[in-house]
């Protein structure tokens, strides 16, 4: 019988999410209609849908409204063991429950919840056991409660939480049963109106005179630009219990679109910004990959966790394989410059790539792409580095995934610059996936970032080849004018 | 470079296949079996190349056929492994059917057609660069 999840995304990276859910749980055999994703909240309506629950027909929205699929998805898996092994792979989620119950007000949650709490054997198994120790725990999007108001909440359900026969633990509890708020974009919008705004930019180094490199350091540093039209700013960061008055509580909070009642299972891949810190890494450049993104990428790629080719023709300083690498790959890296593959010495002043802007925390003299690798204990470092121009040394059919963010032809043009900078980089992208065609085996995937300029965009002039497929586009707006795009495609 | 890769490997002009490989320095670095990887990429390698290729660098030989079975004749599994995935060319050549020569320097091969590479030099700017007379 297939349980149903809830999955609570992080508010970044809107159009990224439901691609990279999609992804990782093929990579694990779970296919996209099994899955049936519905976002919790409606989208762009603001007329609330008269019905009782998820399993209700009238559910069904439109997932993609203009602000992104909703923060909020329900989802079917077999166990709890594959959706956790699912949630857990995943940069962009950061919650993963069991539902017990759900609905549009507080009584209607209660009530979906007490349904299934009299039927259901897991739920029975859990109230009966007498060292299940629990605790309630709140999550709202958009607004922070004070204590008191928490407990006023838990309440509602007191009829279920009577019911358990373990104990209450605060400190260190077995199960958690958490409380979602679920609050439409609209309502969002118009909460986070009246407060200033919360998120502030990493400083931008002086040295980058390049727009497109202020929002690419921007992006790079895992930050927002302020003049992108970018709804994740708006959406709230409330979690857990960590409620204090500076994080924005809005005293009189608009009722929530959507109250979920769930079994807390597990939390996203919290741990890849720090795993991945470019600044913490031996060898970087200025093209180095952002590293929760890299892990984002290797994602989209739907790899395996063992055993896949993974090739980066245009690796650069090898941040994408680093990734790839740490989550299992053995890796391929190319590069058309034997100065990035081969490292650079801190002493030596007159390698292109400059002073580094942090000591080399190994202390060596010798920064290279193999100790990247040794510092992430991957002691075996990448298949093979080669000099070559857009993998054209490579015979045919090697590969299962070709994972890369291509030259843009604007920072680190290693082309020469023509008067329309783009022209060189759409050269660049037919090439890469003229490689990828050759490359690849029948349902392996190309994962790369292609650079756009936001007005003159349409889909019909993305670059395409008769042998991909256009899986997902998902765009990470880097200002008003510029965004990138990751492509992900597959080899038919 | 793995021998590994060095089977992968083509001329970049003209796709001839395959690249003779004269090794200088070869290093030895020991990996965990890993028979599962082996497994997954055997059917992408072309055997006689890497055949040849083994016995020119003193590793050993291998038999005239692919193996079958990684439960079956582990021994063949193993040098396999070894070959493939232990074997590093530090320093050496490879030469393409047609005679054009690349250059393997610090384990990694210079894939570049050597005409369009020496026709521009880079440019690596010298102190007397800007100093006068």
């Amino acid at each position: 019988m297939m349980g149903i999840y809830l999955i609570r995304f992080v508010p970044r990276l809107a159009h990224f999410r439901i691609p990279e859910l999609l992804s990782v749980a093929a990579s694990l055999g779970v296919d996209e209609q099994s899955l049936d994703l519905r976002p919790a909240v409606a989208e762009c309506s603001t007329e609330l849908v008269e019905c009782e629950g998820p399993e209700d027909p009238e559910w069904r929205e439109d997932t993609y409204g203009t602000y992104g699929p909703s923060l909020l998805q329900f989802a079917r898996f077999e166990s709890d063991a594959l959706a956790v092994e699912v949630a857990r792979r995943c940069v962009l989620v950061r919650h993963l429950a069991r539902v017990i119950g759900a609905g549009q007000m507080y009584e209607l949650c209660l009530a979906d919840a007490l349904e299934r709490w009299r039927t259901e054997p897991w739920l029975k198994a859990i109230a009966d056991d007498p060292h299940m120790s629990w605790r309630c725990r709140m999550d709202a999007m958009g607004c922070a409660y004070a204590n008191e108001q928490k407990v006023e909440k838990y309440h509602v359900f007191g009829e279920i939480l009577k019911g358990i026969k373990g104990k209450v633990d605060l400190k260190r509890p077995k199960m958690q049963l958490y409380v979602f708020e679920g609050r439409s974009p609209l309502k969002l919008k118009l909460m986070h109106r009246d407060r200033s705004p919360r998120r502030k930019l990493k400083s931008s180094s002086s040295s980058l005179d390049d727009a497109l490199g202020h929002e690419l350091q921007v992006a790079a540093s895992g930050g927002h630009d302020e003049s992108a039209a970018s709804f994740d700013e708006i959406e709230g960061d409330s979690d857990d219990d960590a409620s204090d008055g500076s994080r924005g509580a809005v005293s009189q909070p608009p009722q929530p679109d959507v109250v979920v009642f769930g079994v807390y299972l597990s939390r996203g891949f919290h741990d890849a910004a720090r795993i991945f810190d470019v600044s913490k890494r031996c060898l970087m450049s200025t093209t180095s990959m952002e590293g929760s993104m890299a892990v984002i990428m290797a994602n989209m790629s739907s790899m395996r966790r063992q055993n896949e080719v993974v090739c980066d023709p245009f690796c650069g300083s090898a941040s994408l394989l680093l990734s790839a690498a740490y989550l299992g790959a053995q890796v391929l890296g190319f590069d058309i410059d034997d100065t990035s593959l081969s490292g650079r010495s801190i002493n030596d002043k007159r390698n292109r790539l400059g002073e580094l802007p942090f000591p080399c925390p190994l202390g060596n003299a010798v920064c290279t792409i193999t100790k990247n690798f040794e510092q992430l204990g991957l002691r075996e470092g990448p298949l093979d580095l080669a000099v070559m121009d857009c993998g054209s040394a490579l015979r045919d059919g090697m590969l299962d995934v070709v994972l890369t963010d291509p030259p843009y032809g604007l920072r680190e043009g290693a082309f020469e610059q023509t008067d329309n900078q783009l022209v060189a980089a759409k050269d660049i992208i037919l090439s890469l996936l003229e490689f990828s065609a050759r490359q690849l085996r029948p349902g392996g995937r190309l994962v790369y970032f292609l650079p756009v300029l936001r007005h003159e965009y349409c889909d019909e002039n993305v670059p395409s080849h008769p042998a991909l497929k256009l899986l997902f586009n998902a765009e990470q707006p880097l200002s008003i004018n510029f965004s990138r795009r990751l492509m992900v495609l597959e080899r038919l | 470079m793995r021998l590994l890769t060095h089977n992968f490997m083509c001329s970049p002009r003209t796709k001839a296949y395959p690249l003779r490989l004269v090794p200088a320095e070869i290093e030895m670095i020991e990996s965990a079996y890993n028979p599962g990887f082996v497994q997954h990429v055997l059917p992408r390698i072309e055997w006689e190349p890497l055949r040849a290729t083994a016995l020119a660098c003193g590793l050993g030989e291998l038999p005239p056929s692919p193996p079958q079975d990684p439960n079956v004749d582990e021994d063949v599994w193993r040098l396999l492994h070894r070959i493939l995935l232990d074997t590093h060319v530090k320093e050496g050549i490879l030469v393409s059917p047609s005679g054009a020569e690349y250059t393997i320097h610090n384990s990694i091969p210079n894939m570049l057609p050597k005409t369009a590479a020496d026709a521009e030099p880079k440019h690596v700017p010298q102190a007397t660069d800007i100093m006068d007379e």
